[in-house]
């Protein structure tokens, strides 16, 4: 049944994530599409009562079990990097799955919905208190007002720093062009950090 | 397998073919785990897995719930692919895979530990990226 030897020594890729984060129904899953090579996979996670603890129940008491979907997808860069990329549900009741998930991201992409902007407050609240990397894209949906990216870091009280940036998650090209946006700022962020000690979200004048 | 129908939880009577034939995983997850809610090897979403060189697909462990996950072993592949691509909760996958990884017939590697300071790897990334 097994088709041959399988070389053990074979050279097991570099494997990274980045996680794409947001509301309901904010593009998650369209934006991991755009830039996978691989359609989109789900896997999925039951709540049930050992998560009651952490999980807040509040209003589904009657409901013992839970599926939270995941959707996810992968790129092959060149120089056998595997990059993976997670769409995560931002709701906070969520949050028990989170520390598997940000374990090891490289950053994060918190995608929003201009009309519903406060869908994603809670999930940049959770990248800054674990100081994980992140930038803030603004999904263009068709016939919603396109806002100046500087309106929206107001209304979400952004650090200056924080790249916030418009794009098409429907686009590869758009798409990708977040993912190194978002690459940018890290590098940047991780030099500064090594060049003064100090992380520059927290410390912004350092920079 | 997102969608109702084939979850074993929403479709407690499982009688009709073709609730049968659209999911393979017509047991509840606590049979397909023996009742087990851990699984006994930390695997985490990336963890690569594959089967080893020397594994022989035997009936003596190759049971009805881990046989469809050594196959997908057979090239090295995610533990979260491999929960997708059986429909499995991930909690499920990992205690099947475990099992496997327990009895040497597969064989893991760990994500790849990212140093915050690693510019190189940062860099490979981004440039990676752009040259898609």
């Amino acid at each position: 049944m097994v088709s041959g030897p399988y070389e053990e020594r074979e050279q097991f890729p570099t494997q990274l994530k980045i996680l794409i984060a947001g509301g309901f129904g904010v593009g998650k899953t369209t934006f991991v599409g755009s830039v996978s090579e691989i359609p989109p996979l789900t896997t999925e996670e039951h709540l049930t009562a050992v998560s009651a603890g952490t999980d807040k129940l509040v209003g589904i008491e009657s409901k013992t079990t839970t599926t939270v979907a995941m959707d996810f997808g992968r790129v092959t860069l060149q120089g056998n990097i595997k990059l993976y990329m997670f769409g995560t549900p931002g709701q906070d009741r969520f949050w028990f799955m989170w520390d598997e998930l940000c374990r090891g991201t490289l950053g994060a992409v918190v995608l929003a919905d201009t009309r519903r902007l406060a869908d994603c407050f809670p999930t940049i609240e959770f990248f800054e208190s674990r100081n994980i990397g992140f930038l803030v894209a603004l999904n263009e949906f068709d016939g919603a007002f396109r806002y100046d990216t500087e309106e929206v870091r107001a209304a979400l009280h952004l650090h200056p720093l924080v790249p916030i940036m418009h794009c098409d998650a429907r686009s590869f090209d758009s798409a990708k062009s977040v993912l190194v946006s978002l690459l940018d700022f890290v590098i940047k962020r991780t030099r500064a950090e090594a060049a003064t000690g100090d992380d520059p979200i927290t410390t912004v004048r350092s920079m | 397998m997102i969608d109702g129908d084939s979850d074993p939880e929403l479709n407690p009577d499982g009688h009709s073919q073709a609730g049968i034939e659209a999911d393979p995983w017509r047991a509840r997850p606590f049979t397909v785990t023996n009742g087990r809610t851990e699984p006994s090897a930390s695997l985490d979403l990336m963890t690569l897995v594959r089967a080893s060189s020397r594994a022989t697909p035997s009936s003596d462990w190759l049971g009805i719930d881990h046989g469809p996950v050594f196959d997908l072993c057979r090239s090295s592949i995610s533990v979260a692919e491999v929960a997708a691509r059986l429909g499995l909760p991930l909690t499920v996958a990992k205690i099947l895979l475990a099992d496997l990884v327990k009895l040497g017939v597969v064989i893991t590697r760990a994500p790849t530990e990212l140093n915050e300071t690693d510019l190189t790897t940062l860099e490979a990334v981004r440039d990676g990226l752009r040259a898609l």
